[in-house]
């Protein structure tokens, strides 16, 4: 799609709902850029004092740090529009509407409403919206039975897909502990508690490193539990079902599964689906590819030869701006992107 | 004419010059040169094709870069060189065949007394810890920055400092100037003498031998696929 055509219709639109244009740096400090996906593809140089710079990956990205410099702490309507650039992508087109100081989900449902009306203007096809939550595996995964350091690692690495299913089938086997390897390991063991606990072995102590090799051995799951937990979080990635039954059943997938998890009637957003045209389904493996979200994430797509394209993007993104080390601003956005 | 010269190069030292003046041998063809053995430049006299082939023996990774300047045509090199190279030399660069020699693979390794470190994950859980409580990243030492830096991105390892190393990486460790290594693996007595062991669960970056590859530019160049068919 292109946005010189379409991008006046949008605009116009989004200036009605009372969103007000912030205007984006090209240029980002990288130490702010998390996230396989948008690091594999970034345009980076540095400065003559050695500080890395590249070039923006994703403008919701800046519009957050642009805004989280200013001191403004009352609820702000922002929209940008303009280039993104990733190696992968040339350039890509993006035109975004956020609300910051954000705190109740009503912002959550303008967000949503806004981007079908977008959707609509664009296209007279059928949109298919997907929404998730991503608060909902993160509580799942903290009720597991699994060490904290493997609920820590699943949760890190959800944004990226394969290496995710990965992690998952070593919980699940257990392929993390070799006998074999445990046997030699633990004659080195041995040795090493014999020395000077503070001695340092490329530049770790002994100390830190016979601590971190015992919780290992002594807490690692053991393929009951592992499996266990895989399977529950197999299942749950699984679930999609229409917007108006998803409370019931994944209230009823905790239940089961005995974790004390309750979604009430008005977990969601849009508890109904009152928009022509439109197919709205709650769906768990809803996980956008950019590592911004915290909370709820949707899309909205269109089936093109029986695929389905993705072409808005959103959510809520609570946590980022305090995860980059910068003030905290709750915020809900979206954005459309055009290739 | 012109189209009929070419230059190929080979690498200078080790067993990879061996085997690769071996090919010519096998094909009966002996490398000749002025000053002996040691000359780093030589050549070959094709008769069939009534060519002179020029012979130049150069560091394996300068010979990537070779190609890329128009110095030579073609070269036996190593694929991970290849793959560590920037973007716009690789694009310059065919690979034609894969060469049954100079099989190494390049893995992420810790000196064996790391015995919590066995996998990726352990690897970013230690990375974390040390911006935690020791308030510097870690530290891994390679020759292979690009293709270390885009492991570690895929595996969403953060919190690491790459240091470029310009030999002797196995020794890094030993004097703290890094906590881990990214190095080429082939029998392994070299990390094992030096207390260091690759993470093989899921440290392995790339499976790398040696190839023949041809400047893409010389590729339409007259009489070019009787060169390659020598390799």
């Amino acid at each position: 799609m292109q946005l010189q055509n379409l991008s006046p219709k949008i605009i116009k639109y989004i200036r009605k709902q009372g969103f007000r244009e912030i205007k984006l740096n090209p240029v980002i400090e990288t130490k702010y850029i998390r996230g396989v996906n948008l690091k594999k593809y970034l345009f980076t140089f540095n400065d003559d004092k050695g500080v890395s710079f590249s070039l923006r990956p994703d403008l919701s990205l800046m519009s957050l740090i642009q805004f989280s410099k200013t001191k403004n702490k009352k609820k702000k309507k922002v929209f940008y529009k303009g280039e993104s650039y990733r190696k992968n992508k040339h350039i890509l087109s993006q035109i975004g509407w956020e609300i910051y100081n954000s705190n109740n989900q009503t912002d959550d449902f303008e967000v949503l409403k806004n981007s079908i009306v977008v959707f609509k203007k664009i296209t007279n096809k059928k949109g298919y919206l997907r929404i998730g939550n991503l608060e909902l595996f993160f509580s799942l995964v903290n009720q597991l039975e699994i060490p904290d350091r493997w609920k820590l690692r699943l949760v890190q690495n959800i944004w990226n897909q394969k290496y995710f299913y990965e992690i998952l089938s070593r919980l699940e086997t257990n392929k993390d502990l070799d006998e074999g390897e445990i046997k030699v390991d633990k004659k080195i063991f041995y040795k090493m508690q014999k020395l000077d606990p503070n001695k340092i072995i490329a530049g770790r102590t002994v100390n830190e490193i016979l601590k971190r090799f015992d919780m290992k051995i002594n807490k690692d799951p053991r393929t009951p539990e592992g499996k266990k937990s895989a399977r529950i979080i197999k299942k749950f990635l699984r679930i999609k079902c229409s917007i108006e039954e998803a409370p019931k059943i994944l209230s009823e997938f905790f239940d089961k599964n005995k974790l004390n998890i309750k979604i009430a009637d008005d977990y969601f957003p849009i508890r109904k689906n009152k928009f022509k045209n439109f197919n709205i389904e709650y769906c768990s493996s809803e996980i956008p590819d950019v590592e911004i979200y915290s909370g709820l994430v949707f899309s909205i797509n269109f089936l093109k030869k029986n695929k389905y394209i993705k072409i808005i993007n959103g959510g809520r993104f609570d946590q980022m701006s305090s995860s980059l080390g910068l003030r905290p601003i709750k915020a809900v956005g979206s954005a459309i992107n055009f290739i | 004419m012109m189209n009929n010269q070419f230059t190929i190069i080979l690498p200078s030292k080790g067993r990879l010059r061996e085997k690769s003046i071996n090919i010519f041998k096998k094909k009966k063809l002996k490398i000749l040169s002025d000053k002996g053995e040691r000359d780093l430049v030589g050549y070959i006299n094709l008769k069939k094709i009534n060519t002179t082939v020029r012979i130049l023996f150069l560091h394996a990774r300068e010979s990537i870069q070779a190609l890329t300047n128009g110095t030579a045509d073609i070269c036996v090199s190593g694929i991970d060189l290849l793959k560590d190279s920037d973007l716009n030399i690789q694009k310059k660069i065919k690979v034609h065949k894969s060469l049954n020699f100079g099989h190494a693979d390049l893995y992420i390794c810790c000196p064996i007394h790391f015995l919590d470190c066995q996998t990726m994950l352990d690897v970013s859980e230690i990375a974390s810890d040390f911006i935690k409580y020791k308030k510097q990243p870690l530290k891994i030492g390679t020759k292979y920055k690009r293709l270390v830096e885009k492991f570690l991105i895929e595996k969403n390892v953060k919190n690491v400092e790459i240091v470029e190393s310009k030999g002797a990486t196995e020794a890094m460790p030993r004097l703290s100037q890094v906590q881990l290594i990214g190095e080429i693996v082939s029998s392994g007595k070299t990390l094992f003498s030096n207390d260091l062991r690759p993470l093989k669960k899921d440290g392995l970056i790339l499976k790398s031998s040696a190839a023949c590859m041809v400047a893409k530019k010389s590729l339409k160049k007259k009489g070019i696929k009787k060169i390659l068919s020598l390799f």
